[in-house]
């Protein structure tokens, strides 16, 4: 526990030093490296969870840390670096659904699984993929809740900020979503 | 709202926390340096087109007034003669409101124009200014020309 306050209290301080130099435009090539090293992997698996293809995480990824670089000068300092990037993360993957669902026809959700099972870099077994079908079954809301809750253990009162809803709104979304998601698995033929 | 912790056990029981998700070999590590090349190149992608505007702003600056001049000299005087058919018949309130509202209009195109570029130096700043200066004292003469 005592190694998890640590690191909190680290990445804390290193952000605290990245958004100085970024602000102050001191160094910050490098202090943006620093700052794509500490979050990469934490953004990246938010957005594959959602867009389910490791090739358009990567898009979706590079977009946001894009995002991240032009706006960091503008960056309040009302939350922490690591909510802000992850609400535009979030919003970058939303609107990334949403332009493939126009370009598409029929259901987007099957057209994205099926890609998904073609896609070299999922190896997931049968109870992974019924358990990515559940998910893919939620309204979008509630697959944001559920994959930020269940995958990324994220504190309710971090994910209020990201997502902008209330603390009571946003367990009501993630019990529904246990809830439908354990029938599902209950129902399929594993 | 209460959670249901057994059931999101149960759930963790059968499928686990791996999503069955993974990476090409050695993603992360070269992550830093491609996000480098595509903003170097987006970047580089901008430059020639800031550059062109730059080129031709004094030259589009021009032309903006050339047609602003040619519609204050045609279009109002046009209108005047549809709208009215006795020139006379107008009072100089009547003919100062239509010149204002002209420009006006005329004021919130360029308005929206010089919104649309974001970059501007000193140098456009004195140019727009200059052009002002240019379409006033068209106006002027104008409004010199009906009084007559």
């Amino acid at each position: 526990m005592l190694a998890v306050e640590d690191q909190e209290v680290k990445e804390f301080m290193d952000e605290k030093q990245i958004i100085q130099q970024l602000k102050q435009g001191v160094d910050k090539q490098r202090a943006f490296r620093a700052l794509v090293g500490l979050y990469k992997e934490r953004l990246y698996w938010h957005i594959r969870r959602m867009v389910l293809l490791h090739d358009d995480a990567d898009d979706v990824l590079q977009n946001t840390f894009i995002k991240v670089w032009k706006g960091v000068e503008s960056f309040r300092e009302d939350s922490s670096l690591y909510t802000w990037m992850y609400r535009i993360a979030t919003n970058e993957a939303l609107n990334f659904l949403e332009q493939q669902k126009r370009k598409g026809f029929g259901d987007y959700e099957d057209a994205m699984l099926a890609g998904m099972q073609a896609d070299s870099f999922f190896d997931g077994d049968a109870v992974q993929l019924k358990l990515q079908e559940a998910i893919a079954s939620l309204p979008e809301k509630q697959r944001l809740v559920f994959n930020m809750r269940y995958y990324d253990d994220i504190k309710y009162q971090d994910m209020e900020k990201i997502l902008d809803t209330s603390e009571g709104a946003l367990k009501a979304s993630y019990h529904h979503a246990v809830r439908k998601i354990t029938a599902y698995m209950e129902n399929s033929d594993l | 709202m209460k959670v249901d912790f057994k059931e999101i056990e149960e759930l963790r029981k059968i499928s686990g926390v791996n999503s069955g998700f993974r990476t090409p070999e050695g993603y992360f590590e070269t992550l830093e340096d491609r996000l480098e090349m595509r903003m170097e190149a987006f970047g580089e992608e901008k430059k020639p087109s800031a550059k062109v505007i730059q080129l031709f702003k004094p030259m589009l600056a021009l032309a903006a007034c050339f047609v602003l001049v040619m519609l204050l000299f045609r279009y109002p005087a046009q209108q005047i003669s549809d709208s009215y058919a006795d020139a006379e018949s107008m009072s100089t309130t009547e003919l100062f409101e239509l010149a204002v509202n002209n420009y006006v209009g005329d004021m919130e195109l360029a308005n929206l124009l010089w919104q649309d570029d974001a970059e501007h130096t000193d140098a456009d700043t004195e140019l727009m200014v200059s052009e002002l200066t240019c379409y006033v004292n068209d106006l002027d003469l104008i409004s010199g020309m009906m009084n007559e």
